[in-house]
């Protein structure tokens, strides 16, 4: 059925698939208000997909969006155990209806042009429920998949492929997944962490989805109720993963970055769950809430970033870290949407009063010092407001360490060593054509008045490094590459997943996103007072070092090599 | 040879002076105290976090 200009719409009314086209004379205000007064908490996270919708269509002025919705069956399997839950929750028998909405890239304004649309025409397809039964109306958006063509910025975890059902009709699409809280039985971090799961293309460890209802079963305690940090620590375990989880509420947080621990995961390729304190709107109570981090935008023109080691703002060690580049978070907040940009400096640190920058003479460096050697019992709580940052979950694959800034300043210690080594061989200007190698040894020298190398941390897997080593794309700025011999032998001798630290100079890495080299440490490296431990491999322009077996081998490549970007990304990084 | 007497080397001295540069890079080095306080800092804090009682509760009201 086609639904016209002036037609009403009826969305759970209707018992036929009906189509839209979505075309400028369209109100997306009026479909998302025919829904959500059935399934009032879907209206904010359907007015954000019809903003995307919006946006891609400015961007593609060519393309005829249109929409289909259809009413699914009542008592849909996928419904039945959120079903039950919210019987045991509510305490009355609870049964769900569901309305699909899908958004195509084309004009699919009747029943054969939905036939033959091809997959990758669809752009959202999203299941609202309305929960029956009750005496106020109420539902939500049960789960969506959006394509990442909607989102305008760069850099984005999270897409698989999923296979979604729409009127007998079944479509692949390359998406993110998307889950809100029904506010009853599962909150807010069943839905990040089903998000999550998603991303990852994990399942639970008995084969389900990881929906939030199937979570609650794994946490029956936490029905009803938000899941705490240990519980969600243990949903993530049963999976296999080994979560980085820290609480920032914490008085040991004092002077702790938590940016550091969200852009590693998120520059791992991980999604990571993300907890700050709100206030509710009619309450005035202070919640915790969490969302998933799926990305995040750089911005290579930032002031700030050189700036601030440039004035000496960030005067603790001479580097750049790549997360003052990073201006956004790509975030799906359960209540809000899809793909919103959360400004990287926005939550602060309950324990910001400390002044997290550690100057050796200042107040707060003191304080700070003081309050960490009192006896644990006596830490004392912060005085939490909105917008503190309650905690980061990084759910990695393997155990690993958490400090992620020791593994770069361990990288510019070693850095600073070798360069250290080579001034004692090879006075300035006898260099040849290693001019790469003597940029990095006059940017590491002290009192260089110019801006510092720049350090990027993730944790990568050996077949992805391996890969970003081949040719062509592992070739220098000569198109000279490794011999194919040296990468079978670290092919062989590297482990599984090790934490890498590229480095490079800011104007390589804002110009032309490539570096000069990386250094590889082990997963877990251990709290021995030695700038060296957990060393694996280091690559130099012209040279790489196995540190295991102490072995250095020349490689000819003496300039410069792209930076790692992985298959998830939208852009290069 | 450049315009201050120094011997430049070539591709293959240059490669033999990374060497040697290089040989002495993984042998152990003391950390400088502040990193040690803040990875000790972040150790003790990833362990106890992993208890937290911290709930997540987040509605929209």
């Amino acid at each position: 059925m086609f639904v016209g200009k002036g037609d009403a719409i009826d969305p759970w009314g209707a018992t036929k698939p009906q189509h839209f086209s979505c075309e400028r004379s369209f109100s997306f205000f009026r479909l998302v208000e025919a829904i959500s007064r059935e399934a009032p908490s879907a209206e904010w996270v359907l007015h954000r997909l019809a903003n995307l919708l919006r946006k891609f269509e400015r961007q593609h002025p060519k393309c005829r969006l249109s929409c289909r919705l259809d009413r699914a069956p009542t008592g849909l399997p996928i419904f039945e155990l959120e079903d039950k839950q919210l019987s045991r929750v509510l305490k009355r028998p609870v049964k769900s209806e569901c309305l699909i909405l899908s958004f195509f890239a084309a004009a699919v304004l009747d029943e054969k042009a939905f036939r033959d649309v091809p997959d990758d025409q669809l752009l959202i397809h999203c299941l609202v429920k309305r929960i029956g039964g009750l005496t106020d109306p109420s539902g939500n958006v049960y789960e969506a998949f959006v394509r990442p063509q909607l989102l305008l910025n760069n850099f984005l975890n999270g897409v698989r492929e999923h296979s979604v059902q729409i009127g007998g009709r079944r479509f692949r699409m390359q998406a993110v997944y998307f889950s809100q809280q029904n506010g009853r039985s599962a909150k807010c971090a069943q839905s990040a962490m089903s998000m999550a799961l998603r991303a990852m293309g994990l399942r639970l460890r008995d084969g389900s989805e990881p929906t939030p209802a199937e979570i609650n079963k794994l946490v029956p305690v936490a029905l009803g109720r938000g899941l705490k940090l240990h519980e969600m620590v243990r949903v993530f375990r049963d999976v296999g993963l080994s979560p980085l989880a820290v609480d920032f509420t914490k008085t040991q947080a004092i002077g702790v970055d938590y940016r550091s621990l969200v852009h590693a995961g998120v520059e791992s390729g991980v999604p990571v769950l993300l907890c700050f304190v709100t206030r509710g709107r009619q309450s005035r109570k202070l919640e915790t809430h969490v969302v998933t981090i799926f990305g995040h935008t750089l911005n290579t023109d930032t002031w700030v970033a050189e700036a601030e080691f440039g004035y000496g703002v960030a005067a603790d060690y001479k580097y750049h870290a790549s997360l003052h580049w990073c201006t956004h978070w790509i975030i799906s907040d359960d209540n809000l949407g899809v793909f919103f940009c959360l400004q990287a400096n926005r939550l602060t640190s309950v324990w910001d009063v400390f002044a997290l920058q550690p100057s050796s003479d200042s107040c707060g460096q003191r304080l700070r010092d003081w309050i960490l050697r009192l006896p644990r019992r006596r830490y004392v709580a912060g005085q939490l407001r909105e917008f503190n940052v309650a905690a980061v979950v990084v759910p990695l694959p393997k155990a690993s360490n958490v400090d992620i800034r020791s593994a770069e300043i361990k990288t510019l210690g070693h850095l600073q060593h070798f360069a250290e080594e080579l001034r004692a061989l090879m006075p300035e200007g006898t260099f040849t054509e290693a001019w790469w190698i003597e940029r990095l040894v006059r940017r590491l020298t002290a009192g260089h008045p110019g801006p510092g190398p720049i350090l990027r941390t993730r944790q990568i897997g050996r077949d992805a490094y391996i890969a970003h080593l081949r040719p062509p794309g592992g070739a220098d700025w000569e198109q000279r590459c490794l011999q194919p011999g040296l990468i079978t032998r670290l092919e062989k001798e590297l482990p599984e997943l090790f934490w890498m630290t590229e480095y490079t100079l800011v104007d390589l890495f804002t110009a032309n996103r490539r570096k000069l080299g990386e250094v590889l440490w082990q997963p877990r490296w251990s709290q021995a007072r030695d700038m060296s431990k957990g060393l694996l491999l280091t690559r130099f322009p012209g040279l790489l070092k196995i540190h295991p077996c102490n072995s250095c081998i020349p490689t000819g490549c003496w300039s410069h090599v792209p930076m790692l970007s992985t298959a998830m990304q939208g852009d290069q990084f | 040879m450049d315009g201050n007497g120094h011997e430049r080397p070539d591709e293959q001295g240059l490669s033999e002076l990374l060497i040697r540069a290089a040989a002495k890079l993984g042998e152990p080095r003391p950390l400088p105290e502040s990193l040690q306080r803040e990875m000790e800092a972040w150790q003790e804090l990833a362990k106890s976090s992993c208890k937290s009682d911290l709930q997540m509760s987040g509605p929209i009201e």
